[in-house]
């Protein structure tokens, strides 16, 4: 008997740290001091959770008001080449981003300040995830299942499932899909890079390669 | 009107979000929950409730809204407070602060002692902090007004009170407090779809209320809505017209509201007349009548909407012009700047000049308009719904009662 795959969701509230930058030099005390859940917020949360109206909206927050507010755009562009994939670790993403604004202010020492309602606030999301009341076993409810449910599952079972996540697969659905018998599929689907979309689209490329594996089938 | 139900919201919001919502209900289901604010009429707080209340018991929780009473001079005193924490100067006296305390003794007997969770509302019904059982029941305040300029005095009196309770919650991140001890949450409030100022209009409605004050359908004009309040600008959007005037033959019209019992408000009411009775081309409505029907056909058929604010709240009037497609010219600051996408939904100006710059540029080009309004709409849908204000208020009750940060897994 083929496994079932219980579907989560996770949904947040957001939180100030306490953190807030209005410099370079205090942007990177920030980077430092502020709680992991707070790097992962601007960097994955506040990405995947806004409409991708501008350009510079599909940057992480730190790139975005670097280049924005500070307008220091050269390092706006190198922190916004964080590629959240090429990390393990949150750790891995913050030394990351801290060795940018490190060495982008070299012996800098005075900087310019903005006013306080230009400030970034560090946030973090207060989350809570919950299972959803949809179990499935066969390909076509795993597909209605996804069209159901709507970004809280996404990024459960596909962002946040890299940082906890040890086996072969980088998320729960190509796991799953594998069991089920689908490696083509799951391998597929593990292929794709989240960051390159909104949670609704990455929701639709799954559908897609799932509708497409279940016709060739 | 029909009772709105959350499955209404669908269309609008999609069924996940309904979803979600039904889920986090679950994890509280049957908690009693009791909301307390100062008035059940009049004003952004009653109106929030009026919506959030009939929703919350929808989902299987148990919601009482209840209302504090107070003297005349209690009243005042707390108008005053309002004041205060906005940043102006007022006068603020030790009695103001013994009224207050000694009101809120008077109004103990309100709070519900069999509740899960209390959520009080605005500064009025804060001292309140004082009588709680803590061992029994959570409690939450939320701020519906920006406190970050707060005159030191009042804010250093009501901020311990504030620290009595679980959560805080702000409508923006700029409306936080860094001398907070307790968790601060950021959500923003929401426009009621649904209502007289927001519904969709038939266009012999927009008709009606616009040939009561002397426009028709066809005709362009630049539109400001907001109060009779020198923060709101009225005199630098004045100015912007006047500019834009040089390129273009297209009238201005400001609706705004002033009570009275309101001196300030009148004061401004008469200066901008005076001004505006120096340019061709501006029509003031004041007190229009019926405030809400006539706001919502004026915003619809604008070709653009201005809110040239040099200090805002939230700022509801913007979500409200945006939800009709439009492409708003905000003030950059307070909570406009939150809602506006700069060169996505609309633009952030800092001058009168920028203003007008901007009012040329969407008048020479209305497919821009069109575009920007599309995605000012888009986005009001995706955040400045009732549905969206109840999940994070679920998702902040769950984390009073499981107080801790990160992610929490609930596996019932």
């Amino acid at each position: 008997m083929k496994d079932k795959f219980q579907f989560f969701t996770e949904i947040g509230v957001v939180r100030w740290t306490g953190f807030t930058a209005d410099s370079l030099g205090s942007l990177l005390e920030g980077l430092r001091d502020v709680p992991g859940s707070s790097i992962f917020y601007h960097l994955h949360h506040a990405l995947f959770h806004r409409q991708r109206l501008t350009l510079h909206y599909v940057m992480n927050d730190f790139a975005r008001w670097v280049h924005n507010t500070l307008e220091e755009k050269p390092l706006a562009e190198k922190l916004a080449s964080v590629d959240p994939l090429q990390f393990d670790s949150i750790r891995g993403a913050r030394e990351k981003l801290i060795r940018y604004v490190e060495s982008y202010i070299g012996e800098i020492q005075v900087f310019p300040r903005v006013p306080k309602v230009r400030e970034l606030y560090f946030m973090e999301l207060r989350s809570f995830v919950i299972p959803a009341q949809v179990e499935v076993e066969n390909l076509n409810d795993f597909i209605n299942g996804l069209r159901r449910l709507g970004r809280g599952a996404m990024l459960h079972h596909f962002i946040e499932a890299r940082y906890r996540r040890k086996g072969k697969y980088h998320n729960d659905f190509s796991e799953w899909l594998e069991t089920y018998g689908a490696k083509e599929a799951a391998q597929k689907l593990d292929k794709l890079n989240p960051y390159l979309y909104d949670l609704e689209t990455l929701r639709d490329k799954t559908i897609d390669i799932l509708k497409a594996y279940r016709e060739k089938s | 009107m029909k009772k709105v139900k959350l499955e209404d919201y669908i269309p609008l919001v999609g069924e996940a979000t309904i979803e979600e919502i039904k889920l986090l209900a679950q994890q509280l289901k049957g908690a009693r929950i009791q909301h307390i604010n100062s008035t059940k009429t009049g004003g952004g707080v009653a109106e929030i409730l009026n919506q959030l209340v009939p929703l919350m018991n929808e989902i299987g929780l148990e919601v009482e809204w209840d209302v504090i009473e107070g003297t005349e001079e209690f009243f005042d005193l707390t108008k005053s407070f309002h004041v205060a924490l906005h940043g102006a100067r007022t006068r603020i006296t030790q009695k103001m602060f013994q009224i207050y305390k000694k009101m809120q003794v008077v109004n103990q007997e309100k709070i519900d002692k069999n509740a899960d969770f209390v959520i009080l509302h605005d500064p009025q019904p804060l001292g309140l902090s004082e009588f709680r059982q803590r061992e029994k029941s959570k409690w939450i305040w939320c701020c519906h007004i920006d406190i970050s300029e707060a005159d030191t005095r009042v804010w250093r009196f009501l901020s311990p009170l504030v620290d009595l309770v679980d959560g805080a919650i702000f409508h923006i991140p700029q409306f936080t407090k860094a001398d907070l001890d307790i968790p601060q949450y950021v959500m923003p409030p929401f426009i009621d779809p649904f209502s007289d100022k927001n519904r969709d209009l038939r266009e012999s409605e927009i008709y009606k209320f616009l040939k009561k004050y002397g426009f028709s359908t066809d005709e362009r004009f630049i539109l400001q809505v907001s109060r009779f309040d020198k923060l709101k600008d009225p005199l630098g959007a004045l100015q912007a017209f006047k500019i834009v005037q040089k390129s273009f033959n297209v009238p201005f019209v400001y609706i705004g509201n002033f009570a009275p019992d309101d001196p300030p408000g009148k004061r401004v009411y008469e200066e901008f007349v005076q001004e505006a009775n120096k340019i061709p081309g501006v029509k003031v409505i004041a007190n229009p009548d019926p405030n809400d029907l006539v706001v919502n056909a004026f915003q619809r058929s604008a070709s653009v909407v201005l809110q040239k604010s040099i200090r805002e709240g939230f700022g509801l009037v913007v979500t409200e012009a945006m939800w009709k497609k439009q492409a708003v010219i905000g003030g950059d600051t307070g909570g406009i700047r939150y809602q506006i996408v700069d060169e996505a939904t609309g633009f952030l100006v800092n001058t009168v000049e920028g203003a007008a710059f901007w009012t040329r540029q969407l008048l020479s080009n209305p497919k821009l308009a069109t575009l920007l309004g599309e995605q000012a709409y888009d986005r009001v849908r995706a955040n400045f719904l009732p549905p969206h204000y109840l999940r994070h208020l679920l998702c902040v009750l769950l984390s009073a009662k499981h107080p801790g940060r990160g992610v929490t897994c609930l596996n019932k």
